[in-house]
């Protein structure tokens, strides 16, 4: 009966600590190619991880993330978007993925490992960021400016997004940091770092956002790109926080002009839109209704926590 | 295209049809000037030792955008950006109608005799991008057969050639314009106590212009061809480890004009074509751009004058096809049709002119321009105000560019008020002008969350107020004739909103926008000699990154002439020295590129 006892434990610390990696390895059929979302799908499911992406069609343009494998360590501008600066994911692997921030890219927990804990992802620079900070271009300056001795950086802030979408915390990863009082310390990222992130608790969704030394009247001009590898999650599944189920909203109208009934009375709402950047947060009217009357046209995501403490969520579509 | 064909040569015939009429003007080859509203312009002068934009910021109060010869070079007029000023070519706007803007480098300035500034709103006697002025560069006629060759040798490698000659035989008039430019432009600048030469700034620019006039009755047929070549290393910033990119711009103009004077009335009417060329390419980058734009324009302009009333009728008509790998092939064609009408009364000591353009064109909406000009003189003084309607269509890049191209773009536009007092006298003349302008719709490209990428939009509110002064002064000491003239202009042009996540507030001042530009030049000349000294002076400007400091240039030129005769024909050789930057000033009007510093340019010219 011991040995039954020891084992069923060994079973349950083994399930509340199992972990799940996202290796970008199997996304990507053959050698020098990348998915930047041009199916259509809006964004790529790897492991217990969600990368939302944002594609345009008309303009053959993307933001957010993409999985690549392309191995250009050389060409810094933006005909090389997708190559990471070793040419290879983490431990010499083949895939990684890569983002491209405008404003802010959402990275989103999902299935067993929602609303818990993320253990960390390595992170590395892209090969177009890498050398525009070390050899400039028309638009942006090398980094230490021309007599190399400015303070610049380039920066990732990590934020945790945890239940009801609250910032719990934060965490700032240094991508290149010319800030060093002794010039020989300073670095561009050009190895695959670990950035561990087991001290965020109750992790949703993961937001990252870009600074720069180098910023001109119109933004950034550092183009905003890093990678990412080997992105792991503790499987929550079997432990006392397991996941709050989803249940699927009722909307109406929808689509919708100016107002949506949720059904849901006085409780907390965030919205989303396809990149998977919040655009809206609130609480619902006495009779349930949110305005969606300042939002541009197209399909957003709605997520609500009810006043019986279930997680909602549905599809809008704003004309 | 075909309707532009049509619709000049249905012109052409009615014009030819109505040669019977004799008159009492004196008509000479591709001279029949129609006047316009009296305007204030400014006449510079062009040579072939100074680039284009070298002449307009020594001759005018203008600011031109520039980081040395053979580079771009954009201008800003009155406080406005460079596409709100339009470069003509004898009254053809030759704009980059994909970038919206000129670059000045693309003129050599030995092919044309003078430049003629019109400075405030334009936008109804020359449609879009006139919003602060217009810029007019022609080859004036001369009523001699002969020539001019020129070699001059300078600092930085720089080496020029022209050649020119003009025949009149019987009722034709040939004339033909060549130059050619190159320079090695490697100056060194300072950077943090280091001295840096800089690098990939080479540059060989060709110009070609021929023109055919033929003397009609009363009137004159002149066929013309401008080819202006030029490649040119992109030189990397000083924040820039290297640059492996050059740019080659290609361009071929034709034209055909017909002038006419038929009784009390003139008809002047041109048909152009131009195929251009613009390729970049940065190996390195692996990028290479490829962008064409072929233009037919047509402009008619019908005047008739009776005793103190002149009617004005003018047509224009654009087709225009932009080429790039960057557009869509079924969006990259502009279509215009612009009809301005005005009406000039001289009463006694005011006359008053009324101006309205309507326009078509299959893209925006442009609004219908109305302008008023009052003119009062009396004696050597004279005031003027004016009140006018301005607007710019967006460039085919603004509405076309995959990606943050934006077809739903509006035109900029908003009113433009001017008072100007002048006084004129023989060896005196003073002008002055207040102004006022207020612009919407302004059209920047910005980082867009919305869309995910820069992107096209009217956004910003604009508004430019200043002062511009303009003053010549000329005697005589003994045998020297002198003459001193100054240019003088003070600006502000503000942002009224902030604009969203962008670092730009409301009250701030465009960005290469200075405050205050002054130049002057004294003219002294003595028999065989002349000096010609000018100075100039630019206040601070924003840049996109960093600010610039202000910048005070002196520069100097000394000529001698000597008559010689050859045969039996007589030759005029002129010596040049110029001394450019004398005081070895270190200075940037780009933020990040450096200006080179006392530079010297030995020439000789011969006329014959």
């Amino acid at each position: 009966m011991k040995t039954i006892f020891t084992t069923l434990g060994l079973l349950a610390f083994l399930c509340a600590t199992a972990q799940t990696t996202a290796d970008f390895e199997n996304s990507l059929p053959t050698l020098e190619s990348f998915l930047n979302g041009s199916d259509g799908s809006g964004g790529f499911s790897e492991g217990n991880i969600f990368l939302p992406n944002s594609y345009d069609a008309t303009f053959d343009a993307w933001s957010g993330w993409a999985i690549s494998n392309t191995t250009d360590t050389i060409t810094g501008s933006f005909t090389n978007q997708y190559s990471s600066i070793t040419g290879t994911g983490n431990d010499d692997s083949a895939g990684y993925a890569v983002t491209f921030v405008l404003g802010e890219t959402l990275l989103n927990t999902t299935g067993a490992a929602q609303g818990g804990v993320v253990e960390g992802f390595y992170i590395n620079n892209s090969t177009y960021a890498y050398r525009v900070m070390q050899d400039g271009n028309q638009f942006s300056k090398k980094f230490g400016g021309e007599d190399g001795t400015d303070p610049d950086f380039f920066s990732v802030t990590i934020k945790e997004h945890g239940d009801r979408n609250v910032v719990n915390d934060s965490i700032v990863v240094f991508l290149a940091d010319y800030r060093f009082d002794d010039p020989t310390e300073d670095y561009l990222l050009d190895t695959w770092t670990y950035v561990d992130l087991t001290r965020f608790e109750n992790v949703d969704t993961l937001s990252f956002t870009m600074q720069s030394s180098d910023v001109g009247a119109f933004g950034i001009n550092t183009p905003t790109y890093f990678c990412i590898d080997d992105f792991t999650t503790t499987d929550m599944a079997l432990t006392s926080t397991a996941h709050i189920a989803e249940t699927s909203l009722q909307l109406y109208p929808n689509p919708v002009i100016d107002r949506v009934n949720t059904g849901q009375y006085n409780s907390d709402y965030v919205l989303y839109n396809q990149r998977g950047q919040l655009v809206q947060r609130g609480k619902t009217t006495l009779a349930g209704w949110i305005s969606v009357e300042s939002l541009q046209s197209g399909l957003y995501y709605l997520k609500i926590y009810g006043i019986d403490d279930q997680l909602y969520s549905g599809k809008i579509i704003k004309k | 295209m075909k309707y532009i064909l049509s619709v000049w040569l249905m012109m052409t015939v009615l014009v030819l049809s109505g040669q019977q009429d004799s008159i009492s003007i004196k008509s000479t080859l591709g001279e029949i000037l129609i006047q316009d509203a009296p305007v204030p312009t400014t006449s510079l002068k062009l040579s072939s030792d100074l680039t284009f934009g070298e002449h307009l910021t020594r001759q005018s109060s203008t600011y031109v955008r520039s980081y040395g010869k053979g580079s771009l070079a954009t201008l800003s007029l009155r406080g406005g950006t460079s596409q709100q000023t339009q470069l003509l070519w004898d009254g053809i706007p030759i704009q980059n109608p994909m970038l919206g803007l000129a670059d000045l480098s693309l003129v050599s300035s030995a092919l044309f005799s003078k430049a003629i500034l019109h400075s405030g709103g334009q936008s109804t006697q020359y449609g879009s991008g006139a919003i602060c002025g217009a810029i007019d560069i022609k080859n004036m006629a001369s009523e001699t057969k002969g020539g001019q060759a020129g070699i001059a040798m300078g600092s930085f490698g720089s080496r020029t050639y022209n050649l020119g000659y003009q025949w009149l035989i019987k009722k034709w008039r040939l004339t033909m314009s060549s130059a050619y430019e190159v320079a090695d432009n490697d100056f060194t600048y300072l950077v943090g106590g280091n001295e840096r030469t800089q690098p990939n700034a080479q540059f060989d620019s060709k110009g070609l212009l021929l023109s055919a006039g033929y003397q009609l009755k009363n009137g004159a047929l002149k066929l013309s061809y401008w080819l202006q070549d030029i490649h040119r290393g992109i030189p990397p910033t000083t924040v820039q480890n290297r640059s492996e990119a050059t740019q080659d711009d290609h361009t071929q103009r034709v034209r055909l004009d017909l002038k006419k004077s038929i009784g009390k009335g003139k008809v002047s009417s041109a048909l152009a074509y131009m195929d251009e060329d613009n390729n970049y390419d940065d190996p390195p980058s692996l990028i290479a751009a490829r962008n064409n734009f072929k233009r037919w324009l047509s402009t008619t302009t019908v005047t008739r004058s009776y005793s103190r009333t002149q009617l004005l009728a003018k047509l224009d008509l654009n087709h225009t096809n932009g080429n790039t790998a960057a557009y869509d092939a079924s969006q990259n064609t502009f279509q215009q049709a612009a009809l301005y009408t005005s009406l000039h009364q001289d009463f006694n000591f005011v006359d008053i002119k009324i101006g309205l353009r309507t326009e078509w064109n299959n893209l925006t909406s442009p609004p219908l321009l109305p302008s008023l000009t009052i003119n009062h003189q009396r004696g050597a003084q004279s005031i003027r105000l004016k009140l006018s309607k301005e607007y710019r269509v967006p460039g085919l890049n603004d509405l076309f560019w995959r990606p943050g191209g934006n077809p739903d773009l509006r035109p900029e536009k908003g009113w433009n008020q001017e008072l100007t007092v002048a006084h004129k006298s023989k060896h005196f003349v003073l002008d002055a002008t207040l102004y006022h302008r207020k612009l919407e719709d302004w059209i920047l490209w910005l980082p867009s969350t919305e869309t995910g990428f820069v992107s096209a939009i009217n956004i910003a509110e604009v508004r430019s107020r200043g002062l511009e002064v303009n003053s010549q002064l000329s005697g005589q000491v003994d045998k020297i004739n002198w003459q001193w003239s100054t240019q003088y202009h003070y600006g502000r042009s503000t942002h009224l909103q902030a604009i969203p996540g962008q670092r730009i507030d409301a009250g701030d001042q465009l960005i290469y926008t200075p405050q205050h530009t002054l130049s002057s030049g004294w003219t002294l000349h003595r028999d065989q000699f002349s000096l010609q000294i000018d100075n100039r002076y630019t206040s601070a400007v924003s840049g996109i990154n960093e600010d610039v400091d202000g910048y005070f240039l002196l520069d100097m030129q000394l000529n001698h002439s000597k008559k010689y005769k050859l045969n039996k024909t007589a030759l005029t050789g002129i010596f040049s020295l110029s001394v450019n930057n004398i005081l070895d000033y270190e200075y940037r009007i780009v933020e990040r590129r450096p200006m080179p510093g006392r530079n010297y340019t030995l020439s000789f010219n011969i006329k014959f």
